[in-house]
């Protein structure tokens, strides 16, 4: 049912208290929506937006839930995964959260959802141009890891000023021979800003780049939304000599479907410290092992 | 015939601190013997400051504190705003790799510009080296890792080439270079300013200013840093603009130098001129007094 | 066991969610009414309602029933709740100076006009466990109220009580920052509305203290007592009282009386000379108030408020952006217990640079 049938209905069944289609008021969605548009306009740049209080904690997803609670409509059908996971606690009790407050189907495949939540992992099947990926982001700000004030980050992305982040990696080759950034790796989007692409491990990176969906990213906590709309150019920041490199699973499998060329969990599986992976994916190994 | 168009052209340069008011022009500068209007407490720190500055020229400014010397110094560097003037900036040398950029800056007031053009002018195109060498780096990273930042700044994406050229600048600076990757926390003060001269070297700026870089530092060590930086200067060809309280620097490294008291421009011309027959009233005070 | 690699999450859900309830409903005491949380745990409620940003003392009590007594996820419960209701009007603003003081003191001077009414606090009460409130009865309870009071007129109690700091203001001692300092507002900044931007204008500070959770606040108006920071403060007046909320009609544009609230507000003199150094020196001001009775709340606010205008900060509880940031008690407890998610993705891929790093070594040195 669309928004005004949600309402008759909650009327009609005489609750003594009921919310909005998707939970959020319509100045809320109408701001939301219009930061998003904005974020669409500058890829890659942070719009800060008056995040509201959720029935989950901050640092929980809010971000990613009120982007999701803006745009979804009873056309749409919702996937929600963290860690890749549609089982995980977080993505259960969002998607708890979400079918309470509008009856939309929920869905475990990839290539059926129109609207995808994630938290730290982009799905292995390739997303396509009528879908879009909302990120749960905890830190938006990459600059973090050189610089704690909002003030001083804020003046650095207006002016460019990223001589801060190179130095790090550079400082780290020199040291380490390595750079230390695990998750979260820094992207330069659309050859103008540096951003945080969320937790994601950097295997994932790479499907960022001309990615035919909508990436839209949500920090409830620290209120800001950023966007990649799509065939965006996303680089991870390298040097020419030390190239970027994803997470080694060589010589590794699924132990339940066999794939070598996913994401895996490491698994421990008993006190000797014998170790089995897994697909991150979970419902991507499901369809896999049907096969 | 062709006229060689200046690199820097600098016109009307004003800088007060404070609101300022009708009485700040009349009742400050060298004629009231005063920095500070009496009426409204507002600080001229220069004023009406113009001049040229022509590729491979080394401009000196010389007078004593309060003179405006350093003001105009931080005011083309960008360092505040402006509360007048012009400044332009033209280098038509063939074949140099900032040629994108300097076309953008073309007839470009570069006082009005954003701080994202103003960045990039200081990035590419100039360096600075300071009286205090703990303004110009970073005693948490390396020294190598200092000069290095210069060229990431530059946009320098090859390691190995800017591990050469740090070192390649440690030994022209002559430093022993097994301390390239150690703090510059530990350096005697003439080492710290070789480092500061290394990194605002090394991404082959155009313009170079110089703000009392030898003062501090003991006599015999002065010696060899002047002698450095003319010896740089003669083999890149890089304008410098040398900001000082002793004409014996002015004397071993300008050809053409302003003197300025209480914010304005008093005397300029050819050094060796003023030095054997300085004009105005406090020029011969202070040559008399120097020298 | 991890708690995603197995399927049935939505099933252990359900049971945390039922053991939860079963240990509120499990003792043999008979169960809580909220009327009870209400009428005898008011500082918790007046704590709930200030750090939930919501006036209202009903639903506080059944915030406090359904979190069994967690201050932080009771205030979250409320706050949320806010967050559901749409906007329908203001209310007009008012000066604090026309309170219904129920408690009023003031220690820059031994007395002051109005006087020093101590009201009921827990100050004065000595911190001696008293074991008698282990059984309580009702006979008790109606004999005491019966005798409290017996001789008391009213009408001694002055309806109003002149600020103290209005009196210092009038002589000149204190400081009175002109609006320029603080950005020009026509209108207070709504937090809820927009997102707060730094340098951040006076109302937006004051509206982000004025939620801001307790212990926070407290620890860094502590700090800046210590020495981390130099605003020296004496409390020039506390209040403790009701302000009324009043609305104008949309059309015929008269005073309606809604309610009234229950406020603490504490001004603070600092007394350290402020203001230009060729200027005659005065003393500075920092404000709190926040719903409900909370003095150490009040003070920290009102302290915080004086620190963060300093011209140069030095301290955490100075730096506006470090204070503001890190007060909001459901912003911060969120995040804290944000931690205990899953987080094996992103830990893979931090082993995944650490062994690499290690092999590299290896193969560089071997051993």
């Amino acid at each position: 049912m669309n928004g005004k049938e949600w309402l008759m209905d909650q009327q009609n069944n005489k609750k003594p208290f009921f919310y909005n289609f998707a939970y959020l008021d319509e100045n809320t969605k109408k701001e939301i929506r219009r930061k998003i548009l904005k974020a669409v306009a500058i890829p890659g740049y942070q719009v800060p937006f008056a995040s509201r209080e959720m029935p989950i904690g901050r640092g929980w997803g809010t971000g990613g839930l009120q982007l999701t609670l803006s745009i979804i409509g009873c056309a749409d059908t919702l996937k929600v995964i963290d860690q890749g996971s549609d089982d995980s606690v977080n993505a259960i009790n969002i998607k708890k959260f979400i079918q309470k407050v509008c009856d939309i189907p929920i869905t475990n495949d990839t290539k059926e959802a129109t609207v995808i939540q994630t938290r730290h992992r982009i799905p292995e099947e390739r997303l396509e141009k009528n879908q879009i990926l909302v990120f749960q982001v905890p830190i938006p700000e990459i600059l973090k890891i050189i610089e704690p004030s909002d003030q001083v980050t804020k003046r650095m992305h207006a002016e460019a000023d990223y001589s801060g982040i190179w130095l790090y990696l550079y400082e780290d080759i020199i040291h380490f021979n390595e750079i230390s950034i695990g998750a979260g790796y820094p992207v330069m989007v659309n050859h103008r800003y540096i951003m945080d692409p969320s937790p994601i491990p950097r295997f994932d990176i790479p499907k960022m780049n001309h990615n035919r969906s909508l990436l839209l990213f949500g920090a409830g906590r620290e209120k800001r939304i950023y966007a990649i709309p799509p065939f965006t150019d996303v680089e991870p920041i390298e040097f020419e000599d030390f190239k970027f490199r994803t997470e080694d699973f060589s010589g590794k499998k699924c132990s339940k479907c066999n794939a070598t060329d996913v994401y895996l969990d490491e698994i421990i599986d008993d006190e000797s410290g014998a170790r089995s992976y897994q697909c991150s994916d979970t419902s991507y190994c499901e369809k896999r092992c049907q096969l | 015939m062709s006229t060689i168009k200046p690199l820097l052209s600098v016109r009307n340069l004003t800088k007060r601190f404070g609101k300022g008011c009708k009485d700040c022009e009349s009742l400050t500068g060298p004629t009231e013997n005063r920095n500070q209007c009496p009426t409204c407490r507002t600080i001229l720190g220069c004023g009406d400051v113009s001049f040229d500055l022509y590729p491979n020229e080394i401009l000196g400014i010389v007078g004593e504190s309060g003179s405006g010397k350093t003001t105009l110094l931080r005011a083309l560097h960008f360092d505040f705003p402006v509360t007048s003037g012009e400044m332009f900036f033209s280098y038509g040398k063939e074949n140099n790799e900032f040629a994108d950029l300097i076309k953008q800056i073309e007839d470009v007031n570069l006082f009005s510009a954003t701080n994202y053009v103003k960045r990039q002018f200081r990035n590419f195109l100039t360096g600075i080296i300071y009286q205090n060498p703990l303004m110009g780096i970073h005693l948490n990273i390396s020294a190598g890792g200092n000069i290095a930042e210069k060229m990431l700044m530059a946009d320098w994406r090859n390691l190995k080439a800017i591990r050469e050229r740090s070192k390649h600048l440690f030994l022209k600076t002559e430093m022993p270079l097994e301390r390239i990757d150690q703090s510059p926390k530990n350096f005697s003060g003439g080492m710290q300013q070789r480092v500061q001269i290394s990194k605002a070297l090394a991404s082959n700026p155009i313009l170079l200013f110089l703000d009392e870089v030898t003062t501090g530092l003991d006599l015999s060590v002065q010696a060899g840093v002047l002698d450095l930086i003319r010896s740089i200067q003669r083999e890149f060809h890089f304008s410098m603009i040398v900001i000082s309280h002793d004409f014996g620097v002015i004397r071993l490294l300008t050809e053409r130098c302003m003197v300025m008291k209480n914010g304005k421009v008093i005397e300029h011309g050819l050094t060796d001129q003023i030095l054997e027959d300085p004009v105005h009233p406090y020029t011969q005070l202070l040559v008399s007094s120097q020298l | 066991m991890a708690y995603v690699a197995v399927k049935g999450g939505q099933k252990a859900i359900q049971n945390s969610i039922n053991l939860m309830e079963y240990n509120r409903k499990k003792g043999s005491s008979v169960l809580l009414e909220t009327e009870q949380i209400k009428d005898q745990l008011f500082f918790l409620i007046d704590r709930i309602m200030c750090e939930g940003s919501l006036y209202a003392p009903d639903l506080a009590a059944v915030a406090i029933k359904q979190t069994c007594g967690d201050i932080l996820e009771a205030s979250f419960v409320l706050r949320a709740y806010r967050a559901t209701k749409s906007r329908v009007g203001y209310s007009i603003a008012h000066k604090t100076d026309k309170m219904r003081v129920i408690r009023r003191i003031s220690a820059s001077f031994k007395e002051v006009p109005g006087g020093q009414i101590l009201g009921a606090s827990l100050d004065y009460t000595l911190r001696l466990l008293d074991y008698d409130l282990v059984k309580e009865d009702d006979f008790d309870r109606e004999a005491m109220l019966g005798q409290l009071f017996p001789d008391l007129n009213g009408a001694d109690y002055p309806d109003i009580f002149p600020k103290i700091v209005d009196l210092l203001k009038k002589e000149k001692l204190i400081e009175i920052k002109p609006l320029d300092h603080f950005q020009q507002e026509q209108e207070p900044f709504d937090i809820t509305r927009e997102s707060i931007q730094f340098p951040a204008s006076r109302s937006a500070v004051l509206q982000t203290m004025a939620r801001g959770e307790t212990g926070g606040m407290l620890l860094l108006a502590y700090s800046n007592m210590r020495g981390f920071g130099m605003v020296h403060p004496v409390i020039g007046e506390l209040r403790v009282g009701y302000l009324p909320v009043e609305i104008e009609h949309p059309y015929e544009k008269s005073i309606y009386r809604v309610g009234e609230i229950k406020v603490t507000e504490a001004e603070i003199i600092s007394a350290t000379f402020s203001s230009e150094p060729s200027s005659i020196p005065k003393f500075s001001l920092g404000y709190g108030l926040c719903f409900g009775h909370n003095e150490t709340k009040a003070i920290s606010m009102a302290v915080l408020d004086r620190a963060m205008q300093t011209s140069q900060p030095k301290s955490a509880s100075e730096d506006q952006e470090f204070v503001l940031s890190h007060i909001d008690g459901i912003e911060s407890v969120g995040f804290c217990n944000h931690y205990k998610l899953p987080h094996y993705v992103s830990f893979q891929s931090a082993l995944d640079r650490v062994r690499f790093a290690q092999d590299k070594k290896k193969k560089e040195s071997p051993e």
